[in-house]
């Protein structure tokens, strides 16, 4: 551990992990990345491996498919193939008015130029013969969507930044940090003091209390979102599949496991990673409406994982007026997804100081002024009801 | 030589673990996440107390010094049907 | 290959066969005994590969025929990946084998056995990076090849599982005899008992046990299972006794609810206090092909013989580090089992003290006192044994390969708690060795078992290796979980609450 870093990276998940390496990429300085447990232990180790630019809103569309396009070259970028499997992605309506929502949002889409196609009931059949035909009315289809290994991440880009002398320290806590006259000074650590000027915090569902650590109280809170994996079965369900009507999300992994998340509808804030009976039962109707044969599937294994969400479920990145050197890389929740554009675009702005468009609506300012991004293509729910919860 | 099978469920032999642990992977949720042990159908019933103890000889670690996981449902598999109940806890609408 | 392998004449045991039915297997025609496993039906019609192993499709035989491994799953009904081993057969139940083509025993996709230098863990890593399409075929590939079972392609309609709920006084989870001891005394203390079992009677492991013991000391010895079931008769149920038998408690959520299926019920538990007495599981041994059909966990070869009585095989070698080795040989001898060999990892001290010497020197069983199993020999089934005397450091290791023929290997003797539910409700716990070779994950109880708030542990589940010691431990939670959640006035049946 040395000294002073130029930058340190609170989070050593798939966001700090990604910003670590294109800082590094590009010559910033020394670079170190404080993480309390083992590497992608957080989000990062638990996420559903959905990757999509297939989303409704302009500031979603064009952050994450510059993201979809980092993912088509992150293997031979970082050297460690992270399994991008693509697949496809199709976005499920189950109803006529949903299946009205999916019309309106690939409108959306291709204004800014996405290749995604809207299926009608014969083609959603053909594509996954196993759903349930009373939950198909259409949906919306992107070719290059896809999944990856979510561990394979971590660790491509944790060696990638190991071999740019990115310094990582895992199994250590950050137990304070230090401003002076409104400007980050150090950050104390359980193996020792860091001294810098610049730090990010990109702790995923503990980025509020990093953020405590400077006095600030984050628009966003934590929340638990549950996930199950079932035995292995033979192929099946080829494309990463959301659901609209059940707010659920799932693919099937090359293993042959089903694993899919789903969340209930009045989720209250946790911190706790442990599964629930409510969203087990939940989770269960839910994906026997989708594909009924899976009743005889067996669950088995179950996890939990923490996020912290904002109202509107976007992300927060930028700088806080309050403090200098503090910069927020959190508010994640579709964070796996947005890492690859993430850390790029992020790197960026804290190498020149100058804000990338494709990140700028994600400042933290626009929870004050009231303009929250509304997306309504999202399965998880959101308090603002910007989500594409079932209308 | 024939494989020595310590994890059945995924075929996974002692000298793919040794491989990995010598490759680097050597803290066992790593090892865990990067061979697929513990993770089968299984759920570790059959390949934790002996892969527990190569982990321990080859890394120099004392087995008490290995932390316990946390354990999570279900301790068998169980099939979703038998889960999908007529109300969910709380009489929330799913 | 057996004439006719179901047990007839056992010296001890009798087996009550239920009324003749038929199966199918592959389309093949199989008669079975009502309310047998369809293990047992398959095996006794002359199956003895099982299954293929995910990745190298290696032919897999019954193992622990406990639900544990995942050596027997096969499509029933339609149904993929039904444990046999505890599935009882119904009259006109399909039965299919799964990942296999175009056979169990001859399976093509076994050549990829030969190149697991591709398949090893990691390899996709380092490997596939460039160019990207390599990849992606290579993953089709592997998504093709891998699962194990098909989902189901013409399911029922949905039938939802009634929610049930209780919130017993004291709930005990397992029902051997631990658990059975700790519900007699708790009842008889006057509380409100609620016990659970997954199997469909009570008796836990030792009900499928000969051995002779005299468990509390003053009731001289009885069979196990003798033992069993007079505890059994015992537990009757009452308003002050639930029994659930076909109960499987599988998870203690973050609600504090322990939760259970059971046929078409699932079952939502908030006990007062619990006592979790849920055994333990085998631990296999490591050795060259040790996952061939033939090799049997002793649990396993047990409930074969005693439970559905079948002989597993001919000849077998009997590989131990405890004298567990020597029970299990001395129960397949009675059975019918030629006992080839008792292969102990221990030094001879060992066997010069076990109880079951004498049987071993008047039925003439060879014993091999430090010696280790390094092979199975056989390519679909057991055909041998290599073992080998334990090379002693220091000294040198020209040691001679013994070559044992046989058809049964039966490993026996080592255990690690079943304490899951402990673990999942947050309870402390540490890995040990309790002998150079036996790692156990154990919780830490004081001296009245309980582990935390109001959880309790007993028996094997506590890592007690014993019969006695489990009779004893189940005495000591059911006594101490009423004190801790007080107890019906015997007199008055009013509850004493517990200050």
């Amino acid at each position: 551990m040395k000294h002073n870093y130029d930058i340190v990276i609170i989070g050593g998940g798939v966001q700090g992990l990604s910003l670590a390496y294109n800082l590094a990429k590009i010559n910033f300085g020394t670079i170190a990345v404080i993480e309390k447990s083992y590497i992608g232990s957080g989000a990062s180790g638990r996420n559903g491996e959905m990757l999509r630019s297939a989303f409704a809103s302009k500031e979603w569309i064009q952050f994450f498919n510059k993201s979809m396009q980092l993912w088509e070259t992150l293997s031979s970028e970082l050297d460690f193939n992270v399994m991008y499997t693509r697949c496809g992605y199709l976005v499920l309506a189950s109803s006529q008015k949903e299946f009205e929502l999916c019309r309106a949002n690939v409108n959306t889409q291709h204004t800014y130029h996405l290749k995604t196609e809207l299926l009608d009931i014969k083609s959603v059949k053909k594509l996954i013969p196993a759903l349930s035909p009373e939950m198909i009315s259409g949906g919306v289809f992107q070719t290059n969507g896809g999944f990856a290994r979510h561990d394979a991440v971590v660790w491509a880009y944790a060696r990638a930044s190991k071999r740019f002398k990115v310094d990582i320290f895992p199994y250590t806590g950050v137990t304070g940090i230090r401003v002076e006259h409104g400007a980050v000074k150090s950050v104390e650590t359980s193996k020792g003091q860091l001294g810098t000027n610049l730090v990010v915090n990109a702790a995923g569902g503990h980025a509020g209390d990093i953020a405590g650590m400077v006095g600030l109280t984050l628009p966003s809170k934590t929340y638990r979102l549950e996930m199950i994996a079932t035995e292995p079965l033979k192929p099946f369900l080829r494309p990463m599949l959301a659901s609209l009507n059940t707010m659920s999300y799932m693919h099937q992994s090359t293993r042959g496991e089903f694993v899919g998340g789903a969340e209930i509808k009045n989720l209250k804030p946790a911190k706790s990673l442990k599964s629930t009976l409510v969203a087990t039962q939940d989770m269960a109707r839910k994906f026997i409406k989708l594909f009924p044969g899976l009743g005889s599937a067996r669950l088995m294994r179950q996890w939990g994982g923490i996020v912290d969400m904002t109202p509107d479920i976007a992300p927060v990145l930028g700088p806080v007026k309050e403090i200098k050197g503090f910069i927020l890389n959190c508010g994640w929740v579709y964070g796996f997804a947005g890492a690859p554009a993430a850390g790029e675009l992020l790197a960026q702005y804290i190498l020149t100081g100058k804000m990338p468009v494709k990140i700028q609506p994600f400042n933290i300012e626009r929870f004050e002024k009231g303009e929250l991004i509304v997306d309504r293509s999202l399965v998880v729910p959101s308090e603002a009801g910007n989500d594409g919860a079932p209308l | 030589m024939s494989k020595k099978i310590i994890c059945f469920c995924h075929d996974i032999t002692e000298s793919d673990i040794i491989t990995a642990i010598e490759a680097g992977y050597d803290d066992i949720e790593m090892l865990k996440r990067f061979t697929g042990i513990f993770m089968g159908p299984c759920q570790g019933k059959m390949c934790m107390q002996n892969v527990l103890k190569l982990f321990a000889q080859k890394t120099g670690q004392s087995i008490e010094s290995i932390r316990v996981p946390t354990l999570r449902p279900p301790v068998e598999p169980i099939p979703l049907g038998a889960l999908a109940t007529e109300t969910v806890r709380d009489d929330h609408e799913a | 290959m057996m004439d006719n392998p179901r047990i007839n004449g056992h010296p001890i045991l009798r087996f009550n066969r239920g009324k003749k039915i038929r199966i199918t297997f592959n389309g093949r025609s199989v008669s079975a005994y009502e309310g047998e496993t369809i293990a047992a039906a398959l095996y006794v019609s002359g199956v003895r590969i099982f299954s293929r192993s995910m990745k190298y499709h290696r032919p897999r035989g019954l193992f622990c025929l406990s639900g544990h491994c995942s050596h027997c799953l096969m499509r029933v009904n339609g149904k993929p990946n039904v444990r046999v081993c505890k599935t009882p057969v119904e009259n006109g139940m399909i039965i299919e084998f799964q990942n296999a083509w175009p056979s169990l025993k001859f399976d093509i996709a076994a050549i990829s056995g030969k190149f697991n230098f591709l398949l090893h863990p990691g390899f996709y890593y380092r490997y596939f990076i460039k160019p990207r399409w390599l990849y992606h075929i290579w993953e089709r590939f592997l998504r093709n090849a891998a699962g194990i079972g098909k989902i189901e392609d013409r399911p029922a309609p949905y039938a939802p599982v009634e929610r049930k709920q209780a919130s017993p006084q004291i709930l005990v989870v397992g029902g051997g005899i631990a658990g059975m001891n700790a519900a007699i005394n708790a009842v008889n203390k006057g509380a409100d008992v609620w016990l659970i079992e997954r199997e469909h009677k009570l008796g836990g492991r030792f009900r499928y046990d000969t051995r002779e013991v005299d468990v509390d000391g003053r009731s001289g010895k009885k069979y196990a299972f003798e033992i069993v079931d007079e505890m059994a008769k015992k537990l009757v149920p009452s308003d002050h006794l639930h029994i659930l038998t076909g109960t499987l408690a599988f998870g203690w959520y973050d609600e504090g609810i322990l939760a259970a299926t059971r046929a078409s019920e699932f079952w939502e538990f908030e006990p007062k206090c619990t006592i979790i007495s849920t055994g333990s599981y085998e631990t296999p041994f490591v050795f060259e092909n040790n996952d061939l059909p033939g090799v049997f966990l002793a649990g396993g070869i047990q409930r074969l013989m005693h439970r559905d009585g079948v002989l597993p095989g001919k000849r077998a070698v009997v590989i131990t580090g405890t004298n567990e080795g020597y029970v299990i040989a001395k129960q397949l001898h009675q059975a019918g089992v030629a006992v080839a060999a008792v292969v102990d990892g221990r030094n001879s001290q060992s066997f010069d003290g076990c109880p079951e010497k004498k049987f071993m020197v008047t039925e003439n069983i060879s014993v091999f006192p430090h010696h280790r199993i390094t092979s199975a020999i056989g390519v679909k089934h057991v055909r041998g044994a290599v073992i080998k005397p334990v090379s002693v450091p220091g000294k040198g290791t020209h040691a001679t390969k013994i070559k044992i023929g046989c058809d049964i290997i039966c490993v026996a003797g080592f255990r690690t708690p079943a304490n899951d539910l402990l673990f999942q409700r947050g309870c402390e716990g540490t890995y040990v060795l309790t002998c150079p070779d036996n790692l156990m994950r154990k919780t830490k109880p004081d001296k009245h078992l309980s582990v935390k708030d109001s959880l309790y542990v007993a028996g094997e589940a506590n890592g007690r290796t014993s019969i006695r010691k489990a009779f004893l431990e189940g005495e000591t939670a059911g006594l101490a979980a009423v004190n801790h959640s007080g107890s019906a006035d015997p007199a008055t049946g009013e509850k004493i609450q517990k200050k």
